[in-house]
């Protein structure tokens, strides 16, 4: 077990490695500079390459690519460009939690939601009950969530005003960006729980337990819920580093200040640095969830072979 | 094995919970908003909007709109702008220049006092203006001050610190009196003195190279209002300063600044009544609240819409012929251009390169131009008679022309407008849009025949829009006519006031009449939307809303 997550890791700083080095020079082939501005004064064009030369813009991106290496061993990820005298650490720390927060609501609503759903729909012997679950999976998977979001926005925020549009301020808040971010998930986790629960309906296991004498509901609860989870669990690690990363448009959407906004703003803005320490972070993130949801599934099933 | 799993998956969500809470104890220290307001009981709260995060509230460095935007609540400087684009007297009570034109002698009003209760003495604007120059490249406009300022320029290159600017004549007289001597006349030097990096710094909060000590709200202020809490991603909190000199006149005792970044959602929290004012709203805004009071119209903006042209013919040789370049110009009926930008309650034909909202003679320079001539008007006839003189359009060479834009849906639209009327005149055009930053980069470069360009003003001058095309100002010379550069520079030299704006006039008659060295298109309002009943809006051409005397009722 230990020899199989070391060799994860040291994949995972490889994979690190090569992640850096390609978004430093792919950053730098997109034409334009932080600094770069559609003006011609002669005043702008003292502060251009002034402002190049303080930042070492000025030195060929082999030499700017050795700096910035060197910085990163002593953990200095530097300033941003744009916003002066912020250094990147700090702007990371300041969004992140933000993004953390609402996707850590979204991650527990949608699984608290998905199962309950797919399990009905896994025993519901009426059509209808089974004909609304699908129906509510089938739009989450193909309607983009931002349609979703500014549908709900429109709807419940500016008609109805029953909640707030913007920001994260207050618990109600969180109910907009919330749903469009999780339904989504919630229609994979429908779908995956009502598979795998069939499936293991089927097994000798539960028959036995209910010849035991057990109630329905209880086997249901206590052995089916139980073992038709593994599908679940193995999606759960990709979806929280998905929910981190992939809220960018209902974080613009719902002025909520969190890293998807910073992300893109950064690259518009062509924040050298900003971009390296986001990309970085978002990289160690996936890397991270995704070593965790494999160890998780070697443990759940013994037959997924560690060690070699 | 199972136990395991449970185990952590519980571990996995409990550090989502940390993580969520951690924030919660940063975000407390926005609550105490209330007990900075004491006194007056009888004003309101009002909150307006920020498109994106603002940087530390460091005047020397407010080189942003958002920024700006709140640092303008927060100090109170020399001079301030008029909605005209005149410049009017603030901290600053009265003035002398020599007659030579190069000492100023400013005198400052009583009761100038910082939030603290501490007076604000000369020494403080000698120490913000010598902080802006020594703060190096970051602080952006402090060309402002040491491109005029004697002394200044050498101290900015040499990098020196702001207490060993003995050799720069910025110099407090006495407590209320500062002397500040320029290398030259220059006829718009107070308006350099609005800008915020000649607003007054205390010694002993404002660091001279570092900006974070500025989001702290124990630093005192000199304007209306004082920093309560920041919260640089959701909104900035100020209320009343009850020792600003005008305090009597303020109302407001909260100001909110919220943090929107969608437009839309801009549109829709105003709807809701979360905010009161929404500053930036898109052009489509002035005609979906056609009609309500609550579209506002605060004044002109120094901005204009044009094409760069790359006259030097090296990448379309056509466009180094001054006929090919009018008919150009006459071929687009600006009209049409005006209604598809906004509504033209908003939006304005230009007829010259420099825009309304700045003083000329005795009036608008703009307007001044207009009533004698259009310099760039719309005769479509004349453009297809011109065309063919130099040989192209019907009967002669083709002409295909290649429109560089960075995408954005009005520029699209705008872009689609002038293919199809170039197109009336024989003249194919190839439409190229990219991002902003790479448009930047291409068109700086001179890689380009036909760019879509805007230009707002750093101060407000004409000379501003003029500047420019001085080849000398060019990175890469699109004009470079000496004709041209004589007859702006010895205008800007002129010490007469009205000798000075005749030779700006007949400057851009030059350019735009009769070499057509750019193609002025359009210029705009302010667009705003304000919540019913509230007056007294302080807005300048540069677009900068004061929100100190805003009244309720």
């Amino acid at each position: 077990m230990v020899k199989y997550v070391l060799k994860r890791v040291l994949i995972g700083i490889l994979t690190m490695l090569v992640l850096i080095t390609a978004t430093f020079f792919l950053m730098h082939i997109i034409p334009g500079s932080p600094f770069i501005s559609d003006d011609d004064t002669a005043a702008a064009m003292k502060a251009y390459e002034a402002l190049e030369a303080k930042y070492g813009l000025d030195k060929p991106y082999g030499e700017q690519y050795i700096i910035y290496m060197k910085g990163i061993l002593k953990g200095e990820l530097g300033e941003s460009l744009i916003r002066k005298g912020q250094k990147v650490v700090d702007i990371i720390a300041r969004c992140a939690p933000v993004t953390a927060k609402l996707a850590a609501t979204a991650f527990i609503f949608s699984m608290v939601v998905g199962i309950t759903l797919g399990t009905i729909a896994a025993f519901a012997k009426r059509r209808l009950v089974n004909g609304v679950t699908m129906v509510i999976s089938t739009i989450g998977v193909s309607v983009p969530n931002f349609l979703i979001g500014l549908g709900l926005m429109i709807f419940f925020g500016v008609k109805l005003k029953l909640v707030p549009i913007i920001g994260l301020d207050t618990v109600s808040s969180y109910i907009m960006p919330t749903i469009a971010l999780s339904l989504h998930p919630i229609a994979m986790i429908t779908r995956l729980t009502k598979s795998s629960m069939q499936e293991v309906m089927r097994q000798d296991y539960m028959t036995l337990a209910r010849s035991k004498g057990s109630g329905k509901l209880k086997v249901i609860i206590r052995h089916g819920i139980k073992n038709a989870m593994l599908p679940v669990v193995t999606y759960a690690g990709p979806l929280i580093a998905s929910l981190m990363t992939g809220s960018f448009v209902i974080e613009s959407l719902f002025s909520i200040p969190g890293i998807g906004a910073e992300y893109v703003s950064s690259v518009s803005n062509r924040d050298y640095f900003l971009i390296m320490g986001l990309t970085i972070f978002l990289g160690l993130l996936i890397i991270i969830c995704n070593i965790l949801s494999d160890i998780v599934a070697a443990m759940i099933d013994p037959r997924i072979k560690v060690g070699k | 094995m199972k136990k395991k799993l449970t185990r952590v998956l519980l571990l996995l969500l409990v550090c989502c919970m940390l993580t969520a809470c951690g924030s919660t104890a940063n975000d407390g220290d926005k609550e105490p908003a209330s007990d900075g307001e004491g006194g007056s009981s009888t004003g309101f709260d009002l909150t307006y909007t920020l498109s994106s995060e603002p940087n530390y509230i460091d005047p020397a460095i407010a080189t942003d709109n958002n920024t700006a935007a709140v640092v303008l609540q927060l100090y109170y400087g020399l001079f301030e702008y008029d909605s005209e684009g005149n410049v009017v007297n603030a901290a600053c009570e009265d003035y002398d220049v020599s007659d030579d034109g190069t000492v100023y002698t400013l005198y400052l009003r009583d009761g100038n006092t910082w939030s603290d209760g501490q007076p604000v003495t000369a020494e403080d604007y000698v120490y913000g203006m010598k902080r802006s120059i020594a703060y190096g490249p970051d602080a952006y406009f402090n060309y402002m001050l040491y491109s005029y300022i004697k002394g200044a320029d050498v101290a900015h290159d040499e990098g020196l610190e702001a207490e060993d600017m003995t050799d720069v004549a910025i110099v407090a007289l006495d407590e209320s009196t500062i002397e500040i001597t320029l290398n030259a006349p220059c006829a718009y030097f107070t308006g350099m003195l609005t800008s915020p990096v000649a607003f007054p710094m205390r010694k002993d909060y404002a660091d001279p190279h570092t900006s974070d000590w500025a989001n702290d709200p124990s630093v005192p202020t000199n304007g209306p209002f004082k920093l309560v809490s920041i919260n640089p991603r959701e909104e900035v909190v100020m209320a009343k300063n009850e020792y600003f000199v005008n305090a009597d006149q303020v109302n407001v005792n909260t100001l909110t600044a919220r943090v929107i970044t969608d437009p839309q959602s801009q549109l829709a929290a105003f709807e809701t009544g979360e905010i009161d004012v929404a500053t930036y709203v898109p052009g489509e805004v002035a005609t979906l609240y056609e009609g309500r009071e609550e579209l506002a119209n605060l004044g002109p903006v120094v901005q204009n819409s044009f094409l760069w042209l790359n006259c030097s013919g090296e990448t379309n040789e056509a466009l180094a012929d001054v006929r090919v370049r009018q008919a150009l110009s006459l071929a687009i009926d600006r009209d049409t251009l005006v209604q598809i930008a906004g509504s033209p309650d908003y939006y304005y034909p230009l007829y010259g390169y420099v825009p309304k909202g700045i003083q000329g003679i005795d009036g608008d320079f703009r307007e001044e131009a207009d009533a004698v001539s259009h310099y760039a008007d719309y005769d479509p006839e004349l453009a297809k008679e011109l065309l063919n003189e130099a040989g192209y359009g019907e009967g002669g060479k083709p002409l295909t022309i290649k429109y560089r834009y960075n995408s954005s849906t009005v520029n699209t639209d705008i872009a689609v407008a002038i293919q199809a009327m170039w197109q009336e005149i024989g003249v194919e055009t190839e439409l190229v849009a990219s991002e902003q930053k790479a448009y930047a980069a291409d068109r700086k470069a001179g890689n380009y025949e036909v760019a879509r360009g805007s230009t707002s003003a750093d101060y407000i001058d004409p000379f501003y829009y003029l500047e420019r095309w001085i080849s000398s100002n060019q990175e890469y010379k699109q004009v470079n006519d000496q004709k041209y550069d004589e007859l702006a520079t010895s205008a800007n030299a002129e010490l007469d006031h009205d000798a000075r704006m005749e030779g700006l006039h007949a400057a851009e008659q030059y350019l735009i009449e009769e070499m057509m060295y750019t193609i002025p298109l359009y210029g705009s309002s302010s667009i705003t939307l304000i919540r019913s009943g509230l007056t007294g809006f302080q807005h300048d051409p540069s677009d900068n809303i004061r929100y100190a005397y805003v009244t309720e009722g």
